[in-house]
């Protein structure tokens, strides 16, 4: 699915006395199947850009469009991993996690195996469970909904290196057609998750290049 | 969609409701709602309603202040509106060679009118006081209590827990549910998701009182600088207004 930003921003509680800029008015086009990284210092509107392609807010100003309508419209095929993982998961442990989904349970277990589970994680309880642990489960849910477009919020912090490479993995084995962004402070660890690389900074895209393979530090 | 509601949050303004002392303006709003709960009758809520925009007036508040209802709460309204309309009673009007009695929703309409007007009034409370102001305010009031031997300080301690807690549980139990809907069908159906974000909602804020437990007991018990502010002419002028409209409130007709 394609992203598109039209002069699209955002400001927090819009229209009232709390209003908080997130991100300034941005024009910004991923094709479907891309992969690209954002970048940038906290509070630069990383989170606030994840927000508005998941479609869970609406931009104050311009239209932010996924597919063929506005994000908003395309909840179900957008998944969203979030900064505060935990927020994401309802069962209290793997195995809940992994009844929920009815349709295709076994998509859901090859998604856990893909990042590094065996069967053992079943009966674990997620608040027992480290934090790099659960974003791995919440992220093994995404996997399973065959989402056309997947947006990861600070998706590396606190895994391993081991973590990180079976989630680039998993990442890199989805669909060509699935569209991938991907927040992160740290662009050369990210590498492998998109060669794109959008800077942003005080809520406004200062950069937006792609990155050439001699650019990796080796 | 996501939708935050805000709880507590101040706006900076400099007018005479943000001057006084957050003690005159709890004392003046529980005076308030006491003489109101007395006497609730149509006038009463009137005059709840017209304090409401003095003090929207007063506290120079823009009206992007006052929050949009959450359409759940709207839909409840309207169900519960019917449900007052079929349980008629008097008085009856006849339309179209039907009695229909408007009793029922004209309580429906008073409750509602009461309720979101004292919540109004807490409201402009948060509007006008710091947060961390509030505590204070209720150890001051409760000072009488805690001179005839009764422990209050763990009331204290739990509010000015509340007070920093709540913004942030909202916010994420709010996430919670935004992002359970995104969700395919599930093989639990609409009760089992219920209890789903009812669980992850709970531990959320479990975990959040667990971090400001161990914030407490790392800097020791909450304590409440028992200093007391100095008055001002903005307490003169509230502590005026406020008896005026409790004394009105206890004379209404009802
Ligand atoms: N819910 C909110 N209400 C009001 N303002 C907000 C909210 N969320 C973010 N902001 C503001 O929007 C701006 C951008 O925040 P955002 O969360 O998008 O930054 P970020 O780049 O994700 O930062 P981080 O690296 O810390 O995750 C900040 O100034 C922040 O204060
Ligand atoms: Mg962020």
């Amino acid at each position: 699915m394609e992203i598109e930003f039209s002069a699209a921003g955002h400001v927090y509680d819009v229209k009232t006395p709390w209003a908080a800029r997130g991100l300034h008015p941005t024009d910004l086009r991923i094709h479907g199947g891309d992969r690209v990284l954002v970048t940038g210092p906290n509070g630069s509107g990383k989170s606030t850009m994840a927000w508005l392609v998941s479609g869970q807010i609406d931009p104050s100003e311009g239209s932010v469009r996924v597919g063929d309508g506005p994000a908003s419209a395309s909840l179900r095929s957008i998944g969203f991993l979030l900064q505060q993982t935990r927020l994401q998961i309802l069962g209290t442990t793997v195995a809940a996690e992994a009844d929920r989904f009815e349709m295709d349970p076994r998509r859901y277990e090859l998604a856990l195996q893909s990042l590094g589970f065996d069967e053992t994680i079943l009966p674990r309880k997620i608040d027992e469970m480290s934090l790099g642990q659960q974003r791995k489960v919440a992220l093994a849910g995404l996997l399973a909904r065959e989402c056309g477009v997947l947006v990861l919020d600070e998706p590396l912090a606190g895994l391993d290196k081991r973590g990180i490479q079976q989630l680039v993995a998993a990442v890199g084995a989805l669909p060509r057609s699935t569209t991938v962004m991907t927040i992160t402070h740290d662009v050369d660890a990210s590498a492998a998750l998109g060669s794109r690389v959008i800077s942003l900074s005080e809520g406004r895209v200062v950069a937006d290049d792609v990155r050439k393979d001699d650019d990796s530090p080796t | 969609m996501i939708s935050r509601l805000h709880l507590l949050r101040y706006v900076e303004r400099t007018s005479v409701l943000h001057r006084a002392d957050a003690r005159t303006k709890v004392a003046a709003l529980v005076a308030m709602v006491f003489a109101f709960s007395f006497n609730p009758g149509w006038v009463s809520v009137a005059i709840v309603w017209a304090t409401l925009v003095l003090g929207l007036l007063l506290g120079r508040l823009p009206a992007g202040v006052i929050p949009k209802p959450p359409k759940a709460l709207l839909a409840a309204m309207g169900v519960s509106m019917t449900f007052g309309l079929l349980s008629g009673g008097e008085p009856f009007v006849t339309l179209a060679d039907n009695d229909i009695g408007l009793g029922g929703i004209i309580l429906q309409t008073r409750l509602f009118a009461v309720t979101l007007g004292l919540l109004g009034l807490a409201l402009l409370l948060g509007w006008t006081t710091k947060a961390a102001d509030l505590p204070r305010a209720a150890d001051w009031l409760l000072s009488p209590l805690r001179r005839l031997g009764i422990p209050t300080d763990d009331v204290i301690a739990a509010l000015t827990l509340a007070v920093r807690a709540l913004p942030l549980i909202a916010d994420e139990v709010a996430t919670v549910i935004a992002m359970a809907r995104t969700e395919p069908k599930t093989a639990d159906g609409i009760i089992g998701r219920g209890m789903g974000i009812l669980a992850t909602a709970t531990v959320a804020s479990v975990r959040r009182a667990g971090e400001f437990g161990t914030a407490i007991e790392s800097r020791g018990m909450i304590r409440i600088p028992r200093t007391p502010g100095s008055w001002t002419g903005a307490d003169l002028v509230v502590v005026a207004i406020a008896a005026t409209i409790t004394t009105g409130l206890v004379l209404a007709p009802s």
